[in-house]
């Protein structure tokens, strides 16, 4: 019951203190300057890159892209122009060289996790399948 | 001729409108890039769903829908602006001296009230000994030592009271003063970075406008149990404050009607 009540309460909780999760595993920043870092984009663009590289199993609203992007630029990690293509005027992104060096990290970072979480999860790949216990 | 959109006949207009209407408009700016982008991104999410066979309707529909909910993308640009916590502070602590000073200020002005009251009704319609009160022998030798020419102990009392209730106010009136030109004086000096602005109008304006409504209520019903317990004496220090705070709230209470469009306006 607690748990339950829990469970439907946490998402609007997390919501209201601003701390709701990306829809990308908290690793929205680091996709969105690998995104970038290939060339320059506008937001759809980037969008379009995300969902291509991904086969569309990015489950997250497209419009969490450009608060995102938003912010990365107030960091210093993006720089963005104005650009009038294919008849629209659109805000074209870049990386700058502090974007780079926190892709970099950003890259190290997650290594490290799955490094760690592979470790925890290879001896299961060994036993093959898992099995619940006989009472 | 063209005749204006009416609303709800576009999945993507009606976005871009709550979308105005919901980005604060004390940062034009930003409304401004976040609506270009929307919009740009909206409409060729439409053009490539046409281009798939899509109607217009739906592809309206399907490239808001995958867009996600307007409330969701205006919370996380509010997010990206939130000021700071050292700033936030900053606007609290200029906020509370504005405020401060300004009661102050009400509270001499009050005084000065209080010296009409003295004026014309002498200090009986400002203070009063309350009923049952006993005024101690040591305190009488000394309002009568203040104050040789009194008829008695409770006059003397009266008199000193009196005296008080005016000089006091006045003097936190002076204090507000110096308060006030201290927040405008800071404000102007941090006046191009905005450092030591105060919490937006309409904040301050809702605070003001309780706390003197408040005050001012507080001290009518005290000023209207002299009139029914003291036969009216001592009318005026409650009285004075009642006035001079009721006719704060009234003035702040029109300022925070001409902004109350704009906030329902959010609300909408």
């Amino acid at each position: 019951m607690l748990s339950r009540l829990l469970l439907t309460t946490a998402p609007a909780c997390l919501d209201y203190l601003g701390m709701r999760e990306d829809g990308a595993g908290g690793q929205l920043d680091v996709l969105l300057l690998a995104v970038l870092a290939r060339h320059p984009g506008h937001g759809y663009a980037v969008i379009a890159a995300l969902r291509e590289r991904t086969d569309g199993a990015l489950e997250m609203a497209e419009g969490a892209v450009y608060p995102a992007l938003h912010r990365l630029q107030d960091a210093g990690l993006l720089t963005s122009e104005w650009q009038l293509l294919e008849g629209r005027r659109r805000r074209v992104y870049r990386i700058t060289s502090e974007g780079t060096a926190a892709l970099a990290a950003g890259r190290r970072s997650w290594a490290g996790l799955v490094s760690r979480v592979e470790a925890v999860l290879r001896p299961l790949a060994a036993v093959g399948s898992l099995r619940p216990a006989r009472a | 001729m063209t005749s204006d959109p009416v609303p709800g006949d576009s999945p993507v207009q009606d976005y871009l409108d709550r979308l105005v209407v919901l980005l604060p408009a004390s940062r034009p700016r930003q409304l401004r890039s976040v609506l270009a982008e929307t919009e740009a991104h909206l409409m060729d999410a439409v053009a490539l769903a046409q281009a798939q066979g899509l109607s217009v309707a739906d592809a309206e529909a399907r490239a808001v829908r995958e867009f996600g909910p307007v409330d969701d993308l205006v919370a996380a640009e509010l997010r990206r602006s939130r000021p700071s916590m050292a700033k936030t502070a900053r606007q609290v602590i200029s906020s509370a001296v504005l405020l401060g000073s300004i009661g102050a200020i009400a509270v001499g002005v009050s005084g000065l009230v209080a010296g009409l009251f003295w004026a014309v009704g002498g200090t009986s319609a400002v203070v009063a000994v309350a009923p049952g009160q006993q005024l101690s022998a040591a305190d009488c030798a000394r309002w009568l030592a203040q104050d040789p020419s009194a008829a008695g102990c409770q006059g003397a009392a009266l008199a000193d009271w009196a005296w008080e209730t005016v000089v006091y106010r006045v003097a936190l009136g002076l204090l507000g003063c110096v308060g006030l030109a201290g927040y405008l004086l800071l404000r102007r000096r941090g006046d191009s970075s905005g450092r030591w602005s105060a919490l937006p109008r309409p904040i301050t304006t809702t605070i003001a406008v309780t706390a003197f409504t408040g005050a001012g209520l507080w001290a009518t019903g005290m000023g209207v149990d002299a009139v029914r317990v003291s036969a009216g004496h001592g009318i005026g220090q409650w009285f004075s404050a009642a006035i001079v705070a009721l006719a704060a709230a009234g003035v702040f209470g029109w300022r925070l009607r001409a902004d109350l469009p704009l906030m329902t306006a959010k609300d909408g």
